[in-house]
């Protein structure tokens, strides 16, 4: 039916090709774009910052607090396709490397990088958030996961995981508390698709024969080839994908479980005091990773229907359907302590306090517990040795227990070290 | 009392067919023809003040034959030619005899129209889609493209001039369109009264008032496809309209076609219509079931022979054994040709039952 009043509120006229015709469109979402948004208390002018607590903006200066007004959108979050137009605008990358700012608040001239979403003045400290006009617009950010754990809840987490091994010097702990934990966003990207899967393959069976006879009459393994072929066909939801270069991709592997249901449509509140990184692992780039890891996963699902695990000439055909994406922004906490002069590097998860980093490993307690653990096997092989000598019987049973120490010794030391080199590595 | 006849400009009478209904201007030296529709004996002619039609203005605008009548006759020969079991009517020369020109009536609509519109506007968009094989330990990616539609709401205003709509003027209308196909209606030209000396014409049985839903419904597409073009985009869904017409204006075209008939067992009639700018035959050809029911009685009566030849060699072949061996090989033969009896009924059947 037509509406009753025309146009319908909401719609604004648009080019028409045919004269004697005229269009009205829906307006677009009116976006209201400011490049730089600032925070301020309005009671006491001083700068106001995101609070985890309660997820509004906070004054640190009089303790005003101003209600979020979250939209929860969870995995319903919007996604988009990957159209032409889009792949062709991320081939052209952000265009500008740096961008110059004016703070509104005590007229500072400034430059920053395009690759932060959010800055504070060097000069009045004053919060501001930076609303970076992508070349196309779903390449901003639109959602976000909100910080749910605030720095004291993390430092006495960050203790606890400090205190955790013995291998790591006692005084470790302590260090926990005086650590600057530094709220970031982080950016990443967000895939989803179906893949079908046809494959073939050529799987062996093993099957017994027996050969010969009377005497030589015996049974003989041999190996069937048989080609079986079947079809696969998987669903991936939200396959994350780090859309920042400079983070560790061990580290950030060992926090990776970030609750989806969570996300928010994207407003500056939530970055205000927040350092926030855009992307420079572009989508193409980041699709390029999702793909090689759904297409992995399809061919080890094609491979478990094969009836042995044992195969040779497998080939696959794989389609993609039904791709999408998501440019999001994940909540991390990122701190540096020093022990010993050196730096060692901490990340934890904003959503739920999961940490992961390096860990300065007391080597000297290692090499201890090491030798400790081949000592009985040092001593009561000096023993078998002296009893073998001496011709006593008895030397070779305590030789052997001798070996079954060492043994254990050198089980004991592949662990140890293992355990020690995944503290270290990053 | 009006004498609307004249309006024709030449010397033509007013005729019904009783058995399919249909009403026709013709020479009068065709009266005593047949319905051009329904084969019917003979046409009644009728009395243009007592019978007055719903709509008897002669047409503006006539589409001339573009398939003679030589080519017309080819066509209908090739329809009859190698038809199998074809009914004892179903010869080209009868069916030539019986070809006839006739002109169909349709209506033009002119008009002036303002509206209010909406509709959803589709826009063609692609997006890029990966195929993977895996061969030989490696991976090889083609990148394809897929064209998706957007669908977006759209209002707007018209304010247009549209020549030409077409309307029914008859209410068989959509039938013989979907049966003979459409015209092409650039050749047309201005009534003239000759046109009549060797065709018959059809008058409409739907007048302009009638007619005006469907003509509206024509003008709401036309309108609905500029819209779409006015909005750039490359498909239209739920049109709706608010219209106001003005300054319509109405055109009889008649458009050419010959038909002819023939009668199967029964008698009942089947016409045969070909398109007068095409020449592109239409009609059913049937298989006559009695011809096919003759020949497989043949058939069978041969296969019975067959039978009892077979049985009186098996006698004979208590005495002399090789009889029997002659008996088993003719027994064969005779269910064979007995199988085969049934083949020209299936034949009947299935040409009959697929015949388009």
């Amino acid at each position: 039916m037509m509406t009753p009043t025309f146009p319908p509120p909401g719609y604004m006229r648009t080019e028409t090709a045919v004269p004697g015709i005229d269009v009205w469109m829906p307006k677009p979402p009116d976006e209201n774009h400011q490049e730089v948004v600032q925070f301020h208390c309005p009671q006491c002018d001083a700068t106001t910052a995101f609070s985890t607590d309660g997820g509004g903006l906070t004054c640190a200066h009089c303790g005003y607090y101003e209600a979020p007004q979250a939209s929860l959108v969870g995995k319903g979050a919007q996604q988009f396709e990957f159209t032409v137009e889009t792949m062709e605008r991320v081939a052209q990358g952000w265009g500008i490397e740096r961008k110059e700012l004016a703070c509104s608040r005590c007229n500072a001239h400034i430059t920053i990088a395009t690759d932060m979403l959010t800055h504070m003045c060097p000069f009045c400290h004053s919060n501001q958030v930076v609303q970076v006009k992508a070349p196309q617009d779903v390449l901003r950010p639109r959602f976000l996961l909100p910080f749910q754990v605030d720095g004291d809840t993390l430092r006495r987490q960050t203790a606890a995981w400090l205190g955790s091994s013995w291998l790591l010097p006692k005084d470790l702990q302590r260090l926990a508390h005086g650590t600057q934990f530094t709220p970031i966003y982080v950016p990443a990207w967000t895939f989803d698709a179906k893949t079908s899967a046809g494959w073939k393959a050529e799987v062996a069976h093993t099957r017994t024969r027996t050969v010969g006879v009377g005497k030589n009459r015996r049974t003989q393994t041999y190996t069937e080839w048989r080609w079986e072929s079947g079809q696969a066909t998987l669903t991936f939801d939200d396959l994350l994908i780090n859309g920042a270069s400079n983070l560790s991709p061990v580290l950030l592997n060992q926090i990776r479980h970030f609750d989806l249901q969570q996300l928010v449509a994207y407003e500056p509140h939530y970055l205000a005091g927040i350092q926030a990184q855009a992307y420079d692992v572009s989508l193409d780039a980041a699709w390029e990773r999702a793909r090689q890891n759904m297409r992995a996963q399809t061919k080890e699902a094609c491979q478990r229907q094969a009836t042995s695990r044992r195969m040779r000439n497998f080939s696959m055909n794989l389609d993609f359907r039904d791709e999408s994406w998501r440019y999001i922004l994940l909540p991390l906490y990122v701190a540096v302590y020093h022990y010993n002069n050196q730096p060692y590097q901490l990340l934890a998860n904003g959503q739920n306090g999961q940490i992961a980093g390096q860990r300065p490993v007391d080597w000297r307690k290692i090499i201890l517990a090491i030798g400790a653990a081949f000592l009985p096997a040092l001593l009561l092989g000096l023993l078998a040795t002296w009893m073998l000598v001496a011709g006593n019987a008895n030397g070779n049973t305590v030789l052997f227990v001798t070996f079954g120490l060492a043994l254990i010794a050198l089980i004991f030391t592949g662990i140890t070290v293992s355990q020690a080199q995944k503290m270290d590595d990053v | 009392m009006e004498n609307w006849l004249s309006d024709w400009q030449t010397d033509v009478a007013l005729a019904a067919c009783e058995q399919c209904d249909w009403l026709y201007v013709l020479p009068p030296s065709r009266l005593a023809g047949r319905c051009p529709h329904c084969g019917a004996a003979a046409l009644a002619a009728l009395d243009e003040t007592t019978n007055k039609p719903v709509y008897t203005h002669p047409p503006e605008l006539v589409l001339p034959f573009q398939a003679t009548p030589r080519q017309a006759q080819q066509k209908v020969l090739a329809f009859a030619k190698g038809a199998w079991f074809a009914p004892a009517d179903l010869q080209g020369e009868r069916l030539n005899g019986r070809l006839q020109p006739l002109y169909l009536p349709l209506w033009l609509v002119d008009a002036d129209v303002q509206a209010q519109w909406q509709a959803e506007m589709g826009f063609d968009y692609q997006v890029v889609s990966h195929q993977e094989e895996y061969q030989n330990n490696r991976w090889h990616t083609r990148q394809v493209k897929e064209t998706r539609i957007r669908w977006e709401p759209r209002v707007g205003t018209l304010q247009r001039h549209y020549d030409n709509q077409v309307a029914p003027a008859l209410e068989e209308q959509a039938a013989i369109e979907k049966e003979v196909g459409r015209f092409d209606r650039q050749g047309a030209r201005p009534y003239q009264p000759d046109v009549l000396t060797q065709a018959i014409a059809r008058l409409p049985n739907r007048p302009p008032d009638d007619a005006w839903p469907d003509a509206q419904l024509a003008l709401m597409q036309a309108a609905g496809d500029e819209c779409r073009q006015a909005a750039a985009a490359d498909h239209i869904r739920q049109y709706h309209w608010q219209p106001h017409f003005a300054n319509t204006h109405w055109t009889q075209l008649l458009y050419p076609i010959y038909t002819t008939y023939y009668m199967d067992d029964n008698g009942k009639t089947h016409t045969l219509t070909i398109h007068g700018q095409t020449g592109r035959l239409v009609g059913r050809r049937l298989a006559s079931m009695k011809k096919a029911r003759r020949g497989s009685l043949a058939i069978g009566a041969v296969a019975a022979a067959l039978f009892i030849v077979s049985f009186i060699l098996l006698l004979a072949g208590l005495v002399y054994e090789v009889a029997l061996a002659m008996a088993g090989l003719l027994f064969v033969v005779a269910v064979v040709t007995a199988v085969a009896a049934f083949i020209p009924i299936l034949v009947a059947w299935y040409l009959n039952h697929h015949s388009k």
